[in-house]
């Protein structure tokens, strides 16, 4: 990872800079968290890292006051970016698919078990915000490593604790959404 | 994390531990005793756990909509077909076109019926492209001609892909349509004809098709009688070039160039004009006639981009009847069978009249074809009816001929004493009468394509413009300014083209006069560089807002008030309800330099509204810093417009607590001060700040031998000073009097 902290300590203006000056710092950081998934995929891989990121970051720098204080807060912001990236992209694909209109998508209707996997993610920010206000912790993991693409051994170092620590935190999380979405899916059904 | 929450993840962790489902449940009666709802809930998350891995088990950066559609289409698979876009279902995939995919579809409201529904591929330019294609889509919308396909609707995907949705038309393409229906020469031309008036139409909506070629003319017999339908109009333009695709990274082919006239091979096709479209009518013409394209096959191969502009100059242009005089005589006896003609005959009547015609739509120079497509029509129409074709320099024996052919009944009843007639009222006088009648036709047809190229003249402006820019910027890029500055000195200011690479060359000479002290050219540089700039980028960032300031200043320094309020309304409007508060600060500093009338105070409104709240917390606390003066500063300024002299001096002394940093704000600040205490009646106090002020002005405006030339740090602010300076010595008497 490159020094970020370092950087943002390095300023004079008290340990926080604008986010238009932070971007070619920390870009190349953004391009390689997303490249790293893309390359799970291989070449049929849809989305290109690059333009990821861009979306990402215009979300970021939309604030432009908006100061890091951390390396911590900085992917924090910056996974939270990405998440409303990859929401968006579900939720225009859902609508292409059944000819709604973007605002009409919903996610009322749609069987847990048999869920494409842009229905699954729409479902999954859903319930995270109600895991935000439940079990606070345990959303940021799952922003985090989930919408963020950090790597467990990332997340462990932004946090300070254990690799384990985190997969457990993960697993766990993992469960809540999954029992919230059960609970949702079932209401509806 | 709420204290039974972490009770349930502990014990759900530590049951994980225990592989053997009996010891599991023994440990949980133990760890849940008396708890039968915690007991409960990790039972349920227990038998959940395999469930979410799996719900869990893929990638959320795989997810792409647009890609969706992308990839089925290019693996044919037809898996788009039964998306339904707006209102239209996707029916069958009819075929692909340089800029996209045609599809058949089925509208269900208000009325069912079929389509044609075309997907445009967007590149890189995403944005352009759907903002060329909001204005190309409103003059689509204007034709109405039985001899064009309507564009019926137009918009865009969920994904942001636009489309268009045009009439169905069922028929042939028109080369295919003529052979299979064996129409004679006569019949050909007359179909021909018909096109022309179509094309004619929409030349004089403004609109140019770009991309004529058979399979764009469909034809198909109505009560008897062949009619032609155009479709496509225009979208190669709306699209942004439509063959043409600049970026050879997402279409390295091309279609065949056989049909594009040489200026849409050059500076990336912009500057074409109606007159492109006569010469794809010619190619089509002469197809139409002797079964294949004017130039050689090596001009009509797929080619690449690079390549175009070379072939489309280079290439050789035949006679039609010289192809036939070519033709292997088997072929030739087909073309003319197709043609309904015996085929010694075929290339006779060919030659002349019809060469001349196709040669002059083909003309490299557009000035030297047709003018218009009907004026093409009328000289077909001439030739048929046995009339002079304007195309032809025609000798006199072939007046004569022509003369006779047309009259060809009076000549055999009338015989001699016609001739003797003739000839005795001078045939001097007879053809005087029908050239004087060809120049009154020309007339009229160089009036009504002057009309149908109006539109067009100021599309091409923002060509030319555009073009100049371009160059400019590669002048620069090798030092030679004064030759870059010339190519933009000629632009209108509020034609500027709005894209970065423009407006950097905008900003780079706007600095260039600035630092060489001619402030009136700095200032139209910087006009140019605020319209510019303004239109390219919507993002609220100081960025952009700090490009405006430089406009304002000079053109207020130099009291050309016009352009300053041309400067002032684009900064309303483009940034009338930032959020930013740096924006925010810039706007409204550039925006009250000087006194505005009340509905410009009302646009301002909001901008120091939101400032002030924002800043308000600021002001109070101890945060200081240059920032935090300059957000007090312009607030003071905007107070002192509204007549508040109290809260101008309220926030002016904020300012200098804040910081005295910079001696360009300090002054500008004093200058305000100033004005203020003299309005509440302060007269000392506001001619000590106003002397204190000019001094610091003057020195710095003496520093050079130009005002304002050289390397002056701040020239912006201190220019800002000297505005407020001049205002301050009208309204208080002139400073250093005293």
């Amino acid at each position: 990872m490159t020094d970020i902290t370092g950087l943002i300590g390095a300023t004079s203006s008290g340990g926080s800079i604008p986010s238009a000056e932070l971007l070619p710092l920390v870009y190349d950081e953004l391009r390689h968290l997303a490249a790293r998934r893309m390359a799970a995929n291989g070449p049929a891989a849809t989305l290109q890292p690059t333009a990821l990121v861009h979306e990402a970051w215009l979300r970021l720098a939309e604030v432009d006051s908006r100061c890091w204080n951390d390396k911590a807060h900085f992917f924090r912001t910056a996974a939270m970016a990405m998440r409303s990236v990859l929401v968006d992209r579900a939720r225009r694909k859902t609508a292409l698919k059944r000819g709604d209109r973007l605002a009409e998508v919903s996610i009322d209707d749609i069987e847990i078990g048999t869920a494409e996997p842009e229905e699954r993610l729409l479902m999954i920010d859903e319930a995270l915000d109600r895991l935000e206000r439940e079990n606070e912790a345990s959303a940021r993991i799952v922003n985090l490593k989930f919408f963020g693409g950090l790597t467990n051994r990332q997340i462990a170092e932004l946090h300070g604790v254990t690799e384990r620590t985190v997969e457990r935190q993960w697993a766990y999380a993992r469960l809540r959404l999954y029992e919230i979405i059960d609970r949702e899916t079932r209401h509806h059904g | 994390m709420s204290a039974p929450d972490e009770i349930e993840e502990m014990v759900l962790r530590a049951s994980a531990e225990f592989a053997d489902p009996v010891e599991r449940a023994r440990f949980l009666d133990w760890s849940c005793r008396g708890d039968d709802t915690l007991r409960e809930r990790i039972e349920r998350l227990w038998s959940m756990q395999g469930d979410s891995e799996r719900f869990f088990d893929f990638k959320p950066f795989e997810i792409d909509a647009p890609a969706a559609v992308e990839a089925a289409e290019s693996h044919h698979d037809g898996g788009e077909i039964g998306l339904r876009i707006g209102r239209y279902r996707l029916i069958r995939r009819l075929g692909e076109g340089g800029c996209g995919v045609v599809y058949q579809a089925e509208q269900e409201q208000p009325v069912k019926r079929h389509v044609a529904l075309k997907l445009i591929r967007v590149g890189l330019d995403h944005e352009q492209v759907i903002a060329r294609f909001e204005l190309e889509r409103q003059a689509l919308a204007m034709m109405d001609h039985p001899g064009i396909a309507r564009v019926l609707d137009a918009g865009s995907t969920p994904t942001g892909r636009p489309f268009f949705v045009m009439q169905w038309v069922t028929g042939e393409p028109i080369t295919g349509f003529c052979d299979g229906s064996r129409l004679s020469l006569r019949q050909r031309l007359e179909l021909f004809v018909r096109v022309c008036h179509a094309i004619q139409h929409a030349h004089q909506k403004g609109v140019i098709h770009r991309d004529i070629k058979p399979s764009n003319v469909l034809v198909s017999f109505h009560d008897g009688v062949p009619l032609p339908k155009v479709i496509d109009f225009g979208i190669a333009k709306a699209t942004g070039g439509g063959l043409l695709e600049p970026d050879g990274e997402q279409e390295p082919l091309l279609g065949t160039p056989s049909y594009m006239s040489p200026e849409q091979g050059l500076r990336g096709g912009l500057d074409v004009d109606t007159r492109t479209d006569i010469f794809s009518l010619g190619v089509l013409l002469c197809e139409i006639l002797v079964g294949r394209t004017p130039f050689g096959p090596a001009a009509s191969t797929v080619i690449h981009t690079s390549e175009l502009p070379h072939v489309l100059v280079e290439r050789v242009t035949r006679a039609p009847s010289a192809m036939l005089a070519e033709c292997p005589p088997a072929e030739l006896a087909a073309l003319a069978a197709a043609r309904a003609c015996p085929a010694r005959d075929l290339a006779r009547r060919v030659k002349g009249d019809l060469d001349a015609i196709v040669l002059k739509c083909l003309q490299t120079e557009r000035q030297q074809r047709y003018d218009s497509a009907s004026g093409l029509a009328a000289d077909i129409q001439r030739h048929l009816d046995h009339k002079l074709v304007t195309a032809r320099t025609a000798g006199r024996r072939d007046r004569w001929a022509k003369l006779v052919r047309r009259n060809r009944l009076a000549f055999a009843v009338g015989g001699v004493a016609f001739l003797t007639l003739a000839a005795g009222f001078g045939s001097s006088t007879w053809l005087y009468l029908r050239e004087s009648q060809a120049r009154r036709e020309q007339a009229r047809l160089r009036g009504e394509a002057e009309a149908a190229r109006a539109v067009e003249t100021r599309l091409r402006g923002q060509a030319e413009a555009r073009e100049a820019c371009a160059q400019a910027a590669v002048m620069l890029s090798y030092g030679r300014i004064e030759e870059a500055d010339r190519l933009l000195a000629a632009i209108p200011t509020d034609m500027a083209p709005s894209s970065l690479e423009a407006a950097d060359v905008y900003r780079q000479l706007g600095n260039w006069h600035r630092e060489a002290g001619r402030i009136q050219q700095a200032a139209e540089r910087f006009t140019a560089l605020a319209g510019s700039i303004s239109a390219v980028d919507r993002s609220d960032l100081n960025q952009i807002s700090g490009d405006l300031l430089p406009a304002a200043v000079t053109t207020c320094e130099l009291g050309d008030w016009p352009r300053y309020e041309q400067v002032r309304r684009v900064a309303l409007e483009r940034f009338g309800s930032t959020r930013n508060t740096i924006v925010a600060e810039q706007i409204l500093k550039a925006c009250t330099l000087r006194p505005a009338d009340p509905a410009t105070m009302v646009k301002i409104a909001p901008i120091g509204e939101f400032l002030e709240n924002s800043v308000g917390p600021v002001a109070t606390n101890e945060l200081g810093g240059d920032s935090a003066a300059w957000h007090c500063y312009s607030l003071s300024l905007w107070y002192h417009r509204r007549g508040d002299p109290a809260q101008a001096i309220r926030w002016a002394e904020w300012s200098l607590q804040r910081s005295m940093e910079q001696a360009s704000r300090v002054a500008c600040v004093r200058l305000l001060l100033a004005m203020a205490r003299h309005q509440m009646g302060e007269a000392d106090e506001a001619r000590m700040l106003l002397n204190d002020s000019a001094k610091a002005v003057y020195e710095i405006m003496q520093s050079s031998p130009e005002p304002w030339a050289g390397d002056i740090g701040n020239w912006a602010d201190w220019m800002n000073a000297h505005i407020l300076l001049k205002e301050a010595e009208a309204v208080i008497g002139s400073s250093g009097k005293d």
